[in-house]
C-alpha cells in the first residue's frame, strides 16, 4: 500500500542529468534547522545541531565528516530509524515532499520506511540476514503472487548487474562476495522505487575496483528512477566523482555547503580546506602533508565556541566564545559557510 | 644493492592454509619473493584476500611457510629456534590496524608500555623499575604524547591517533629495526591519518627502522614508501619505485587499481568534460 502523500509525482519519467538551476521544484528532502538530542545519564546530548540541507530530484547531495561528526545519526533520524526515546528532536523538521516525517503517525512511518527512503548500509554482511536466502529477503519486499514476487525480484537483480539473477536468489548471502552482496543491498533498497535513496558509505566495505564499480551502478540507478541520493562518506574523492553538491559535517554541526565543484577548488571553512589538504593525493609525489592538529571532539564535551575552534590556526577568543551562523560566501551560488573567518579564494591557511 | 646489505630477504615463501572436512586448502601467498634494506619504508598494496596480510604474518614468524625461505640481516628465519626467534621478535615488531584491538582494555597507556619493557628486562637499562620508567617517557615522547597526563589514561579514554601512538610506542619500546605495519591507518578518521603517518616518516628517518608497509589505500602507500609491491591473488604482480609505478604502471592491475582510486582532483576533471 502507497499513501497518497508519498506517492512520486508522475513527472520523473524521464531520466538524465539534473535540471539545473530549478530552484522553484519542491525538494524531495528538506531538512530544516534540525537538532538530535540523545538522552543519556548525564541529560541530553545534542549530537546533531541545527542542520539544514535539502535534495530534490535527479540530485545527489554528500553529507562529508569524520567518525563521531552526527552523519549517520542524520541519515537514520530521515525515515526516524533510531528508537525514539532515547533520542529526541528538540527543534526543526526533516520534510519528505512536505510532509514533516517528525510528526507522522506510526502508520506512515510504515509506508515512509516502505517505499520512500530506501537506504544503503556501509556493511553488506551485516544489512543481511544470514540465515535466509537472499530471495526470500527480496521478495519479502514486494507485492503480488509468489511466482510474480519471483520474477520481480529476479528483475531486480539483473539491473543492479548481477551475473545470474536466479542462482542469486537461491543463495544465502555468505555465498555471494562483498561487492555481489552490495547489489543486493542496493535492489533492496530500491525495490519500491523509494523517492529518496540515503546510502551510508556505501563502499567503505569494499575493495576499490568494486567501489568503483558500485559507485556507476548507484549513478546509473539514480538517472533510471530519478531519485534523490544522499550520499554519506568521509571520501572527498567520492564526493568529486559522484555529488552535485555538498555538506560538510564537523562535530554534530554543518560547516560549509554549496555545489560540489564549488566546495571542492575554493573552500572558504579552514576544516573543510584541512580535509583537501591532509588526503594524500595518487598523483603527487615527495612533500610532506601538514596533518589537522588535535582530533574530533566528543558530542557532549564540546567547546561553547566554534567546534573546531580548537583545531582552527584562524581561531581567536570569539570563535571559542560563539558559534558562527551561516553566512553566504561571495561569488559562490548558494555557497555557505559557518565561520567567522572564512578563508578567500586560494588563500593559505 | 646486492643481497648482503639487506635487511629483510624473502625469497620465494609460500603461505598455505589447510583445508578442513575434506576441502581444499588455500594458498594465500604463493612464492613470493621481496627485499627490505636498512631503514628503508617498503609499500605493500592490494586488495583484500590478496595474501598481503599473510605475508606481513610470515615475515613476523607468526606463520609457518609452505615454501621458499625468510632471512633477517642474513640469517635465516627459524621458528624451531626459540631463542634465536626471541631476538628476532625484539628486532622485528607490528603495529596493527586496530589499535583499541590491539591494546589491553584493563591496562593504562604507560602500563601497557612497561608491561612490553617487563617482558625484555634482560635487555641493559630496563633491568629496573626506574630504569622502565624512564625509557616508558622517552617512547612517549617519541610517539608526541604528554607522559604524565596520557600515560595514566585507558585505552577508551584516548582518541584513535592517541591510541595509534601507543601501538606505535609499545612496537619501538625494544628498539626493532624493521616494523611491520598491516594497514597502520586505515581504522583513523581522516583528519588524523596523516598525523601518525607522518609519525611513522619520522620514526624510520630518526631511528633508522625500516618498514614494511601494508596498505590497501594506493595514495597512502605512494605518500610513505620509496618502493612499492602490488600483490593479487598470493602474488606479486608489480614492483618498483613508487614515483615510476604509479605515474607509469606496467601492469594492467596495477592499472585498474590506480584508476579506481576516488580522487578528487580527477574527479572533478571529469564532471568539466
Amino acid at each position: 500500500m502507497t499513501g497518497g502523500i508519498l506517492k512520486a509525482p508522475a513527472s520523473h519519467a524521464e531520466a538524465g542529468p539534473r535540471p539545473a538551476g530549478d530552484v522553484a521544484r519542491l525538494p524531495v528532502l528538506d531538512v530544516r534547522e534540525l537538532t538530535i538530542g540523545f538522552h543519556t545519564e548525564g541529560g541530553r546530548v545534542d549530537v546533531v545541531r541545527d542542520v539544514s540541507f535539502s535534495i530534490a530530484e535527479h540530485e545527489t547531495v554528500a553529507l562529508v565528516g569524520e567518525s563521531g561528526c552526527g552523519k549517520s545519526v542524520t541519515a537514520l533520524s530521515l525515515a526516524r530509524l533510531i528508537p525514539s526515546p532515547p533520542v529526541s528532536y528538540p527543534s526543526g523538521a526533516i520534510r519528505f515532499r512536505g510532509v514533516d516525517t517528525l510528526a507522522m503517525t506510526r502508520r506512515e512511518l510504515r509506508t515512509l520506511r516502505g517505499s520512500g527512503i530506501g537506504y544503503v548500509f556501509q556493511d553488506p554482511a551485516t544489512a543481511l540476514n544470514p540465515v535466509f536466502r537472499v530471495g526470500f529477503q527480496l521478495e519479502e519486499l514486494l507485492q503480488g503472487g509468489r511466482r510474480q514476487r519471483r520474477e520481480q525480484a529476479a528483475a531486480l537483480l539483473e539491473r543492479v548487474g548481477l551475473p545470474s539473477p536466479l542462482a542469486c536468489l537461491d543463495a544465502y548471502p555468505f555465498e555471494l562476495s562483498g561487492g555481489m552482496q552490495q547489489r543486493v543491498v542496493i535492489a533492496m533498497a530500491v525495490a519500491r522505487r523509494p523517492g529518496l535513496l540515503v546510502a551510508d558509505e556505501p563502499t567503505t566495505a569494499l575493495d576499490v575496483t568494486i567501489q568503483a564499480q558500485i559507485l556507476a551502478l548507484l549513478k546509473r540507478l539514480q538517472q533510471e528512477f530519478g531519485m534523490a541520493v544522499l550520499l554519506i562518506t568521509h571520501n572527498l574523492g567520492l564526493v568529486a566523482e559522484a555529488a552535485h553538491r555538498v555538506n560538510v559535517m564537523y562535530a554534530g554541526m554543518l560547516v560549509e555547503g554549496g555545489e560540489a565543484e564549488t566546495v571542492l577548488t575554493r573552500p572558504a571553512h579552514p576544516y573543510t580546506r584541512g580535509l583537501l589538504d591532509v588526503v594524500p593525493r595518487l598523483e603527487t609525489s615527495g612533500g610532506r602533508l601538514i596533518g589537522i592538529p588535535g582530533a574530533v571532539p566528543v558530542a557532549g564535551r564540546l567547546p561553547p565556541g566554534c567546534p573546531f575552534a580548537a583545531r582552527c590556526q584562524r581561531a581567536d577568543a570569539h570563535c571559542r566564545a560563539t558559534v558562527p551562523g551561516v553566512d553566504a560566501v561571495p561569488g559562490g551560488a548558494e555557497h555557505r559557510v559557518r565561520c567567522f573567518h572564512p578563508l578567500r579564494e586560494r588563500e593559505a591557511l | 644493492m646486492s643481497a648482503d646489505d639487506r635487511l629483510l630477504d624473502v625469497r620465494d615463501v609460500t603461505v598455505a592454509y589447510p583445508g578442513r572436512h575434506g576441502r581444499d586448502g588455500v594458498r594465500a601467498v604463493n612464492g613470493v619473493s621481496l627485499h627490505i634494506a636498512p631503514g628503508e619504508v617498503v609499500g605493500l598494496v592490494g586488495e583484500s584476500g590478496c595474501g598481503k596480510t599473510s605475508l606481513g604474518g610470515a615475515v613476523m614468524g607468526m606463520l609457518p611457510l609452505a615454501g621458499g625461505e625468510i632471512s633477517f640481516q642474513g640469517e635465516r628465519v627459524d621458528r624451531e629456534n626459540r631463542t634465536w626467534m626471541r631476538e628476532y621478535r625484539r628486532r622485528v615488531q607490528m603495529v596493527f590496524q586496530d589499535p583499541m584491538g590491539a591494546l589491553n582494555p584493563r591496562l593504562t597507556a604507560g602500563a601497557a608500555l612497561e608491561e612490553t619493557l617487563y617482558v625484555h628486562r634482560t635487555q641493559p637499562g630496563l633491568e629496573t623499575a626506574p630504569g622502565r620508567r624512564a625509557r616508558r617517557q622517552e617512547l612517549m615522547a617519541q610517539v608526541g604524547m604528554d607522559d604524565a597526563v596520557m600515560g595514566a589514561r585507558y585505552p577508551h579514554e584516548l582518541s584513535g591517533g592517541q591510541r595509534q601512538r601507543i601501538g606505535i610506542a609499545r612496537a619501538l619500546a625494544v628498539g626493532p629495526r624493521l616494523l611491520v605495519a598491516d594497514e597502520p591507518v586505515s581504522a583513523l578518521d581522516v583528519s588524523v591519518q596523516v598525523q601518525i603517518l607522518n609519525l611513522l616518516k619520522d620514526i624510520s628517518e630518526q631511528l633508522g627502522v625500516a618498514c614494511l608497509f601494508i596498505a590497501h589505500d594506493l595514495a597512502v602507500v605512494r605518500y610513505m614508501c620509496r618502493r612499492t609491491y602490488v600483490m593479487v591473488g598470493g602474488a606479486i604482480v608489480e614492483e618498483g619505485l613508487s614515483d615510476t609505478l604509479f605515474a607509469h604502471p606496467a601492469h594492467p592491475y596495477t592499472a585498474t587499481l590506480i584508476a579506481a582510486v576516488p580522487d578528487v582532483a580527477r574527479g572533478l576533471a571529469a564532471r568539466s568534460r
